[in-house]
């Protein structure tokens, strides 16, 4: 609250004082390359991809420089060792389509010349979501403009310490445009996604109060298919978006907080991160 | 702690019964307004003894039975010889007279030269009111902080922002007294203007060291403003209207040379031409502040005299009915000054000193919410001065402080909201009380050698609330699972921490108009503000010492030379060092604002900062001025940060350096010029990229690994005074800042370039990652009209 805050006030004070802004050039201190992991792995059944490519000189416009000789490993906590090929822009891949196991732990290690990074991460349990539906707001309730919004009731496995992400959507299309990222854990299962405590028998029946369920912060049309994902993350990666989201909301003034890496679970000196997700996803044609 | 006091106190009253010799005492004031001289001094002729007014103008001189020659003196007035013949207790009060225009050639005797370098501290600058209000700076307004900022070891916390760094302390680590009440956020319009209104203002003394032992409870400086007590002897007004704000200053007698008022208004009016600017966001905005500086005295007696001042201001801004923020300060001092005796001199202050700031959104009529916060003390402080012998000056008191936190209040703005929000989300109150005692003596053992040592005995406690133990992962956060919690009831003073500051400052002539000076102080803070950002925020919550959080403690050592020359040349160059303790910084990503566990969110470490002063400047003939010149470097070091490895501060600023020149052209036109240089302020930028997730991502490196660009404008103005009349003066200002319109560096952030930047930059293409400079402020003239009834 307070970045946006301070956001907000910057902008209302300097457009005023009409402060300017211009590109500049600069000399950047350049550190040494060092290798960029992404990966997801889950309880889909599908191929496991894990993406490698190395940091490159801040104004370097050349491309992604991905890697391509590097060794690369995913084991669970039973032994088994399934080793990833070398596919291209930086994708190694599993031989075949593979599905985390709830409940398992699973270890990344990848390989590059001299050094080695490790990450692990557990798959944890979650309920289905009980019930997806769409609902039309007649009214601007502050928050929400008119139109049709997705809701979801989900229940929950643990009281507290769960952690959530929302991939949401539209006729097969993700929505990825500046909303950010869907996060959020069960600290505020009473406010959150979830919507706990609304009937799931008759969950619009108080909507002519303006109480109504909490819906996804995107409107849709009449007709269209929305897929709900719902993904049970890990503290660690709920943290790595929470600041991840954080930087993206940089001001550029002085108020903002000093600047910083989002806290990555790749050990020996590589950065990103490896992720093991639980999905459980339903989907709903929008009516009124 | 209490018992001693007292003893002490009865002791001194005593001892005053039973000297051998006879006193002269009296308060030294304006003639012209019947203002205290603050600080003016008495000397004996032929004697090398004298003596220093107080800070209520009152002075005493315990001398032999005898025939003596007293000079009364004061810049920028006429001196007083006086003759007495000293028999018994004799009371001198003296009016000393302006010498006129400032700017006339006023030459200053040589005696006089000698006993400026003589009498001037250490570490300490005494502005002169008068100065600054010749120093015009943004859009034309007069203003104490941003003056300051140009002389040796005090520095800008940035454009727009009217908080200080001084010798290498955060902008917190400053004590602002406003007649001796705190002023827990000194600026308006987000830093662009102080809360001080320079007509309401008559002494600023700075202390960048070198602090007596009655001040403390701040590690880096003390800016001690009083304001006017306003005019004895007639009515007058003052006031101006400028580009954007308009003031006015009504003072007079209520009974004339025993009592006055002095009441001073202000107001901004940037939101009236808001409306008609040509951005929407612009039009739909408010901001304005008001400020009002009240002052009452009355002289109740020859033995005691009575003051009352008090300051309201606020600032308001918003955009239209979806977001506001306002915040201001209220303060009040009670001041009773008591003679006991012609040697004892008590001043007892009954403070209230309060800060709140809030928010408020409004979304949609049953979804307004806002959110309060507020810091409020009480206190009382007396303080003792003894004036034992010519030689020696013994001061002694008290201060005791019981301080309310009010972290913040979530709630529903109206009552739609509140059909759905039924209940405040409130963080608990935080109370704590702060003391202290001190002793301090000024000896003066020959005429070139004199010494002021002195202790100050402080302590923090807390009392009653929640208090949380955690246990923090590998990224210093907490873990919540781990905190534990424990409550203590209310009322109960649970922890307490001491600190025992000792302050010594030596001066030491070498020659005529030449001195060297030293001094050492430690001190120690038990408040601080959360603040993680190059610029403190208005509504940076303040918040004290627990058991997670120890005071921070500074000690300091400072070496000066102090010389005058001729043609009232100035001269001083002094060196500092300075190491700090228990220094507070913030986890990567920490949660500030509406945290119960905010010390959670903490880190702690060391700092250090040294540096070189150089100050020189001119104060007689038709041009005058000054050039201020400072070499520094200050750094922490913070468990959790970079590393564990040092890195400069965010108001790490390594040179800086100010030329400031008035001149009279005529007798009613004169002319000043301010340059300013800084080296550009640091900040931390990508050392490399990534792609993630679709995108490229800067990868950030060291803290503060880069510097923006030197920083340097130069502001000019000229003053017309118009022909004046029985009852009436005025004159106008037109002044413009950063007159050769240099694009100064604000800020530099990092995104990807806009379709319309690749088309005006050759080295660009669109999307592609660039730096982008944001500049506050290019060439700005601005007119200002004065008046004086």
């Amino acid at each position: 609250m307070k970045n946006t805050i301070k956001i907000v006030v910057a902008i209302v004070t300097l457009a005023p004082l009409n402060a300017c802004e211009k590109v500049v050039q600069l000399d950047l201190p350049n550190a040494d390359a060092i290798v960029v992991i992404e990966s997801q792995i889950s309880n889909q059944t599908e191929r496991w991809v894990v993406n490698l490519a190395l940091t490159q000189p801040y104004f370097d416009q050349s491309g992604i420089a991905f890697v391509d000789d590097a060794r690369v490993y995913i084991e669970d906590n039973n032994g088994t060792i399934d080793t990833l090929v070398y596919d291209a822009d930086g994708n190694y891949v599993s031989k075949v389509d593979k599905t985390c196991i709830i409940g398992d732990v699973y270890t990344l290690r990848v390989v590059h010349g001299s050094k080695t990074y490790t990450a692990t991460e557990k798959c944890f349990y979650q309920d289905t979501i009980d019930l997806v539906q769409s609902y039309y707001l007649p009214e601007r309730n502050g928050f929400i403009p008119v139109g049709y919004y997705v809701f979801e009731k989900a229940g929950e496995y643990e009281p507290d310490g769960d952690f959530y992400m929302w991939s949401i959507y539209q006729n097969g299309n993700i929505l990825t445009d500046s909303i950010g990222y869907l996060i959020d854990s069960d600290e505020f299962r009473e406010t959150g996604f979830f919507n706990i405590s609304i009937d799931p028998n008759d969950p619009l029946k108080d909507i002519d109060r303006g109480v109504f369920p909490r819906p996804f912060p995107w409107s849709f049309e009449k007709g269209d298919s929305v897929t709900v994902e719902q993904l049970r993350i890990s503290e660690d990666y709920y943290n790595f978006i929470s600041e991840f989201s954080t930087q993206q909301q940089r001001s550029g003034t002085p108020f903002d907080p000093p600047p910083f890496n989002p806290t990555s679970n790749i050990s020996g000196n590589a950065y990103g991160f490896f992720r093991v997700v639980n999905i459980s996803a339903k989907s709903v044609l929008v009516t009124e | 702690m209490y018992r001693i006091f007292c003893l002490l106190s009865l002791f001194l009253f005593a001892s005053g019964a039973f000297a051998q010799k006879y006193t002269v005492s009296g308060r030294i004031s304006d003639g012209s307004s019947g203002e205290d001289l603050l600080y003016s001094t008495v000397l004996v002729k032929d004697k090398s003894l004298g003596t220093e007014a107080n800070d209520y103008g009152f002075y005493s001189l315990t001398l032999d039975p005898g025939e003596y020659t007293l000079v009364y003196e004061y810049v920028g007035f006429a001196t007083i010889v006086k003759v007495i013949d000293l028999q018994k207790d004799t009371t001198l009060n003296i009016e000393l007279m302006p010498n006129g225009e400032r700017l006339k050639d006023v030459v200053i005797d040589l005696d006089k030269r000698e006993r400026q370098v003589e009498n001037k501290q250490i570490s300490v600058v005494n502005m002169d009111i008068k100065t600054i209000k010749e120093i015009p700076v943004i859009f034309g307004e007069v203003d104490v902080l941003k003056t300051i900022t140009l002389l040796p070891g005090i520095q800008s916390a940035g454009e727009g922002n009217s908080g200080i760094n001084v010798r290498g302390g955060s902008q917190d680590q400053n004590l602002i007294l406003l007649d001796e009440a705190t002023v827990y956020n000194a600026s308006h319009l987000l830093g662009f203007f102080s809360v001080f209104n320079g007509d309401a203002i008559k002494d600023i003394q700075v202390y960048k060291g070198g602090i007596p032992a009655q001040y403390g409870g701040r590690l880096a400086s003390l800016l001690d403003i009083k304001m006017k007590d306003g005019n004895k002897k007639k009515y007058g007004a003052t006031g101006g209207i400028g580009t954007i704000s308009s003031r006015l200053t009504l003072e007079g007698p209520i009974k004339k040379d025993t009592s006055s008022f002095m009441i001073a208004g202000r107001r901004s009016y940037a939101d009236v031409f808001l409306p008609f600017s040509g951005s929407e966001l612009a039009r739909e905005s408010t901001l304005y502040f008001y400020d009002l500086n009240l002052k009452l005295n009355y002289k109740l007696s020859d033995k005691d005299k009575l003051f009352a001042s008090g300051y309201f201001g606020r600032d308001v801004f918003g955009f239209g009915s979806l977001f506001g923020i306002n915040w201001g300060n209220a303060t009040g001092t009670v001041r009773w000054n008591h003679l006991f005796n012609k040697k004892l001199f008590l001043n007892t202050s009954f403070v209230f000193s309060d800060f709140n700031y809030g928010f408020n959104f409004e979304f949609a009529e049953n979804a307004a919410f806002g959110l309060e916060q507020n810091i409020r003390d009480f206190y009382i402080k007396p303080d003792f001065t003894y004036y034992m012998s010519p030689k020696n000056t013994l001061r002694f008191g008290m201060q005791l402080t019981r301080h309310y936190f009010k972290p913040g209040k979530f709630f529903a703005a109206n009552e739609e909201t509140r059909k759905t929000f039924t209940e405040d989300l409130i963080l608990e109150n935080k109370n704590a009380l702060e003391g202290a005692v001190y002793i301090d003596d000024e000896v003066k053992f020959s005429k070139k050698f004199n010494v002021r040592y002195g202790a100050r005995l402080s302590s923090f406690s807390n009392i009653g609330g929640t208090e949380y133990n955690y246990t923090k992962n590998e990224n210093y956060a907490p873990i919540d699972s781990l905190t534990r919690e424990t409550v203590y009831s209310q009322g109960n003073i649970y922890n307490t921490y001491w600190g025992l500051e000792p302050r010594l400052a030596l001066s030491y002539n070498v020659a005529k108009k030449t001195a060297v000076k030293a001094s050492y102080n430690r001190t120690f803070q038990y408040i601080q503000q959360a603040s993680n950002t190059a610029s403190a925020f208005p509504t940076d919550q303040w918040f004290s010492s627990n058991l997670n959080i120890e005071p921070q403690i500074a000690d300091q050592v400072a070496v000066g030379v102090f010389k005058n020359f001729n043609k009232g040349i100035e001269t001083s160059l002094e060196v500092y060092y300075k190491t700090m303790q228990n220094q507070i910084d913030y986890r990567d990503g920490a949660v500030l604002v509406f945290n119960e566990q905010l010390d959670g969110e903490l880190l702690t470490g060391t700092g250090q900062a040294y540096g070189t002063e150089l100050f020189l400047s001119k104060t007689e003939g038709l041009t005058t001025g000054f050039i201020s010149y400072t070499l520094s470097k200050t750094t922490r070091n913070t468990i959790g940060i970079n590393n564990n490895e040092d890195y400069v501060a965010n108001f790490d600023i390594r040179n800086n350096l100010s030329v400031v020149a008035t001149r009279k052209i005529m007798a009613q036109l004169s002319a000043s010029a301010t340059f300013t240089y800084t080296t550009g302020k640091p900040y931390t930028t990508p050392e490399g990229k990534y792609f993630w997730a679709g995108d490229w991502y800067p990868l950030y490196g060291e803290r503060n690994n880069a510097r923006l660009p030197d920083y340097h404008r130069l502001d000019i103005g000229i003053t017309w005074k118009n022909k004046p009349t029985k009852k009436y003066k005025s004159s106008w200002n037109l002044s413009v800042y950063n007159a050769y319109n240099r694009a100064n560096a604000y800020a530099i952030y990092f995104r990807t370039a806009t379709p319309e930047e690749a088309a005006e930059n050759e080295f660009v293409q669109s999307g592609d990652q660039v730096a982008v400079q944001v500049t506050l402020f290019k060439i700005l003239p601005s007119i200002t009209w004065n008046f004086e009834f």
